[in-house]
């Protein structure tokens, strides 16, 4: 920029003078109301409709707000097994993709806009004279009832045509694993509600996954049940979600997991005394012997399939709480191995036309974009730009799922329909559509039909009731997938020897935030907070600490990753030595704004299967890159045990005296007090409030640059402790909403009165005073309170592209913040107004549990706990009464409305 | 040595005094005394329609109750505006080939909204909820006038925050009967007994003390 000379910046003076002077009017607002409104169309009223969005292929059962015709935000669906009532981080986003302004709009061909017309004719046509000769129809996990009928009518038609299925991140290892042990590729599912011992090898299952939001529920059921405490052990190479809230945790390399499986096994079938390596089979076996019954064992999806089947044994000895279940969707042949097979044709020239829905090979597999090139008819279905999209000849927008008719299963088999709850914004089309397409026949309404016809069959009688039915309920009802009782499991056959690779291995995880990537076009996705390093839009190789010693690396150098591309290096605790972690979803090439953001993808390290590199080099470059992260450290030594305290089963955090106050605190005479409990034992660190708050708030998405800044808008943030112990060391999540302290300190140093108490407790602030000195946000000792330094409601990180669109997502309860304002969480007093106003005007006090905040709804282990304290009934007055229960920075004398009940660690005696 | 200054400069001086207070302090008062004025509050104003509606002919002259158009009144934060569906209800059958109304037919016909321009229109900050305000007693015309008296709508009320927090501090001064919520001409025939028992009622109720929280209409 130049800088300003004399006269400019007086010419600019007095063009603002004369602006100021002249003013302006406010505009004229106009009101539609509607012609003919739609029967129960209520301006302003908020309609909860029970539908599924899917993820990984499968359902999860969602509660869609609609206001005035926009869905607005998805909550749980209470009778739903993937949702029971709660939502995972990927559920939470899925709004915004809905609003996204980078959404495909129209049809493609090779940049260039056309018609869906002509796809029909040049797509449709030739397949009809080919009789699907060479056509391939690649498509994620299908687990939709009719989506998989019309693919059925579909290849009944092209006789010669062949769908194939794959997920990245699925459960290949699993099912060969089942099938080794049982002849056929079953599907385990644990009751973790009754699992005394948990043992996770390699396995994540707190962590992101088509079934956290269940598999967290079962387990913080059991955390939180009267009766022995329950342990989870945790063997993994890298830090993740199950292992921060494990109660023993060891850190080994995978082959030393494998080895420990076997370990397990041998000592559990010779009930002798087994190889204590590492010692802390030993304490495994010790558990799983008293459990018995109650004991599960969990082997990840990188370990082999053979360690499957061992696992599959030991659970069978220990009669483990686990149900196995036929698959859910068809496809049997390991979804790897179907699409490297799928490659191989395509290179061989054999596909003439594929059609490739809602899935990007040419990010998962390497050399699969460049082949693409044989492939005389290339159509990508996508909601957005990516690798795929950019290589394929035709580019079909894809619908958002709460803008048409489908079905879905759950995990464990549970159909939904999924009802839309908007028309498409855009001239895109469903799965089911694209079907149609293929088949030359397109007409409206044709999903809706579709969907009844699957369902109609051997229901004819009564089906409008039974519909009726299903879609208020959320669920088919009796529809999950039946137990199977499965022979004892054949011995586990004998790995080979596993090779000592010297060097550095790279494993490749999920990212927690993006997925296998599918999720990096969403800005929320990437401003969420890696659960354990807390880095946003973008992400580090974790080293540990003696391979970095070794190779010579520090915090933040630039390495390049073999063909992966380039990240940086981030030394962290709990990841085992010689295996490094790299996330997916990064170093992606979509040429969108979001997406883009760098990094290495992990991907193409996987050349030769499972997920786990051969020997890496890692090549300096010599530049240093900081990653942008909302948390800096991690422990802190001496105050750790005040701020996250954990306790062993049965014990209580020490009561202090009650502090002396110059304060002058008198009660309210108010019927209500707010206050929140957050159960630290049961917090998953899953990001699913964080994300519901956003959502809830109209919190926006402020993008790299600024977050680098540290102007993090996120009303509520989970913050991350290590214990800071080497051997075995002790984590923890601990979300951080505004604790709306009784004397808040943010209070008597705003000039303008903007931050001040109301009657019921809460500490509101009044965003139309705010002068915006942020002197609150210096004095919070809980450093909860976010300055909106730019306009970023609607200058969010989108580019050029225009982002009105948004617009329709925010929730038209809560005010928009302009520039220059301070904000934070409010305790979602939208939702404590509305209740107050409900019971204003009708006389009836307002009920335990009638409030429930964006956050609390959306936890899957319900960690939060919200309500009254007046109510000595209430479950949260109830919860200040735990012996666990502690204020954060309680010698402050804040006296904070939000506080905590202590992470118990149940480690037990260790021997060796 | 010639004086400096004239005898004139005193005067100036002690002019010049009182000016630095008095201007700034007139500017200031000026402005905020504006501010209050129907000039800038739009008090008294009309806004022009696309159909010239008369709430004086429908509520005087033939007697219809608010809810018959505004359905949410009393169930809801939006008393809404009446889709065309309602003002054909009657207008297929009275003044079908009124010329006045022919925006009216013709949103009917091609099912498109009328485009009423806003009388009353608060600030995107503030979220005031009629139902609460009806079913405590708060009657239409505290806030909309005497619509009765009204051959096209105008803003009765300024609608700032003083106007707001005079009722929310002081409730009973405004609130009526329940039978006479919506009455258009409420107040004129409030007795002094019922106006007795409405205080008395109203200053016990816990929540009035809460009535001036910023979170009741900031959020």
């Amino acid at each position: 920029m130049t800088a300003l000379d004399r006269r400019e910046a007086l010419r600019l003076i007095a063009l603002g003078a004369t602006a100021a002077l002249a003013g302006c009017d406010a505009p004229q607002e106009t009101i539609h109301p509607a012609a003919h409104p739609a029967e129960g169309e209520t301006p302003g009223v908020v309609r909860r409709y029970r539908t599924a969005v899917p993820f990984c292929g499968y359902g999860r059962g969602v509660t869609g707000l609609v206001v005035d015709g926009r869905p607005i935000k998805l909550e749980g669906s209470p009778g739903h097994p993937a949702s029971l009532g709660a939502t995972d981080l990927f559920t939470e986003i899925s709004i915004l993709d809905l609003y996204d302004p980078q959404r495909l709009r129209a049809p493609v061909e090779r940049g260039v806009q056309t018609s869906w017309e002509l796809i029909s004719q040049a797509v449709a046509a030739p397949l009809a004279r080919s009789g699907g000769d060479g056509f391939r129809l690649l498509t994620g996990r299908t687990t939709s009832p009719t989506l998989l009928r019309r693919i059925a009518d579909l290849k009944r038609r092209f006789p010669a045509m062949r769908h194939v299925s794959y997920e990245p991140f699925g459960d290949d290892a699993e099912r060969t694993g089942a099938t080794l042990a049982f002849g056929r590729p079953l599907v385990m599912r644990p009751r973790l509600a009754e699992a005394d011992v948990i043992v996770a090898l390699d396995a994540d299952p707190l962590g992101p996954g088509p079934d956290q939001v269940a598999l967290a529920h079962g387990w913080s059921e059991r955390r939180k049940a009267a009766g022995p405490a329950p342990r989870l052990y945790a063997l993994e190479p890298s830090l993740t979600q199950t292992g921060v809230v494990a109660d023993r945790r060891a850190t080994l390399p995978p082959a030393a997991i494998a080895a420990a499986a076997r370990a397990i096994f041998a000592g559990l079938s010779h009930d002798a005394q087994a190889e204590a390596t590492p010692p802390i089979v030993a304490d495994i076996l010790r558990d799983l012997r008293g459990a018995q019954s109650r004991a599960v064992v969990l082997v990840g999806r990188a370990q082999a399939p053979e360690i499957h089947a061992v696992a599959a044994a030991i659970n069978q000895r220990l009669a483990a709480p686990v149900d196995w279940i036929a698959p859910v969707d068809p496809e049997t042949a390991p979804h790897w191995r179907a699409l490297r097979a799928l490659q191989e044709e395509i290179e061989s020239g054999h596909v003439s036309t594929l059609v490739m829905i809602e899935v990007n090979p040419a990010l998962h597999a390497a050399g699969f974009a460049a082949a693409l090139g044989k492939v005389e008819r290339t159509v990508a279905v996508s909601a957005f730009e990516d690798e795929t999209a950019r290589a394929a000849r035709w580019t079909l927008p894809l619908s958002h799922p709460l803008e048409a008719w489908g079905d879905l299963r759950a995990p464990d088999g549970t159909a939904s329909v999924v009802q839309p709850l908007i028309r498409p914004l855009y001239d895109t089309r469903s799965p089911i559509e694209i079907i149609d397409l293929l088949e030359g026949r397109f007409r409206q309404g044709a999903n809706y039909d579709a969907v009844r016809e699957t369902w109609r069959k051997g229901r004819e009688d009564g089906f409008e009731d039974w519909w009726a039915q299903t879609l208020t309920a959320g669920v088919v009802a009796d529809s999950a997938a039946a137990p199977e009782q499965p022979a004892p499991a054949a011995a586990p056959p004998e790995a080979p020897p596993v090779v000592r690779t010297e060097g550095l291995s790279v494993r490749v995880a999920p990212s927690p935030t993006l997925w296998d990537g599918r999720f990096a076009t969403n800005a929320w996705a990437q401003e969420c907070p890696d659960p354990v390093t807390k880095e946003v839009w973008g992400a580090s190789l974790r080293v540990s600490k003696a391979d970095a010693s070794r190779l010579g690396l520090a915090d933040g150098d630039l390495v390049r990753i073999g063909d992966a591309g380039e990240a940086a290096v981030r030394i962290t605790r709990g990841q085992a030595e010689g295996c490094a972690t790299l996330l997916a979803g990064y170093g992606r090439d979509t040429g969108g704004p979001i997406a883009d953001v760098g990094g290495a993808n992990a991907f193409a390290l996987l050349r030769q299967g499972g997920w786990t590199s051969g020997p890496i080099t890692l090549d300096r470059s010599g530049e240093r890159r900081t990653a942008v992260s909302t948390q800096a450290t991690f422990a802190l030594e001496g105050e750790l045990s005040r701020l996250f305290p954990i306790l062993a089963p049965g014990e209580a955090t020490p009561k202090p005296e009650a502090l002396a106050t110059l304060l002058d605190v008198q009660p309210s005479p108010a019927p209500a007090a707010w206050g929140m409990v957050i159960d630290n034992s049961v917090c998953i660190g899953c990001n699913a409030c964080v994300a519901a708050c956003q959502a809830e708030n109209n919190v926006p998405a402020i993008g790299p640059d600024e977050m680098a800044r540290n102007r993090d808008m996120h009303w509520l943030r989970v913050d991350f402790y290590d214990q800071g112990q080497d051997e075995e060391p002790a984590f923890g999540f601990e979300p951080m909403p505004c604790m709306h302290c009784e004397t808040a300190p943010c209070e008597p140093v705003c000039p303008v009165a903007a931050s001040v108490h109301d009657t019921q407790g809460l500490n509101v602030q009044v965003y139309n005073r705010c002068v915006g000195t942020r002197t609150c946000q210096a004095n919070c000792p809980y450093k909860v309170r976010r300055f909106n330094f730019l306009d970023y409601a609607e200058h969010g990180p989108y580019g050029g592209v225009d982002q009105k669109p948004l617009r329709a997502q925010r929730n038209p309860d809560v005010t928009v913040r302009a520039r220059g304002v301070m904000e934070k969480c409010t305790y979602c007093v939208q939702r404590i107004s509305a209740a107050n106003r409900v019971s204003s005007a009708s006389g009836e006090a307002i009920a335990d549990g009638a409030v429930v905040t964006a956050c609390q709804a959306a936890c899957p282990t319900r960690a939060i706990a919200f309500g009254n304290l007046k109510d000595e009934s209430s479950a949260v007055a109830r919860l200040k009464r735990d012996p666990r229960h502690f204020a954060l920075l309680e010698e402050l004398g804040t006296r904070p409305r939000t506080t905590y009940l202590a992470r118990v660690r149940n480690a037990g005696e260790k021997s060796g | 040595m010639a004086q400096l200054f004239r005898p004139g400069a005193n005067a100036i001086l002690r002019v010049a005094l009182v000016s630095f207070v008095a201007v700034p302090a007139a500017v200031f008062g000026g402005a905020a005394a504006l501010q209050r004025t129907s000039y800038v509050t739009g008090q008294h104003e009309f806004a022009d329609q696309p159909v010239p509606f008369s709430h004086q002919h429908h509520v005087a002259d033939l007697g219809l109750d608010c809810r018959f158009c505004h359905t949410g009144a009393e169930t809801r934060a939006y008393a809404g505006l009446p889709p065309t569906k309602t003002c054909m209800t009657c207008h297929s059958q009275v003044w079908t080939n009124a010329k006045m109304l022919a925006p009216v037919r013709d949103s009917f016909a091609a099912g498109e909204p009328i485009a009423w321009n806003r009388v009353n229109d608060l600030p995107g900050y503030v979220y005031f909820d009629h139902h609460v305000h009806v079913r405590n007693g708060a009657p239409c015309a505290a806030c909309h006038g005497d619509v009765s008296k009204m051959p096209l709508t105008a803003k009765a009320a300024p609608m700032t925050m003083q106007f707001c927090l005079d009722c929310h501090r002081d409730p009973a001064t405004r609130l009526a009967p329940k039978a006479r919520v919506f009455d258009p001409q409420v107040y004129e025939a409030i007795a002094q007994e019922d106006a007795k028992a409405i205080h008395q009622r109203v200053a016990q109720l816990p929540e009035t003390q809460a009535l001036t929280d910023c979170s009741v209409c900031h959020r």
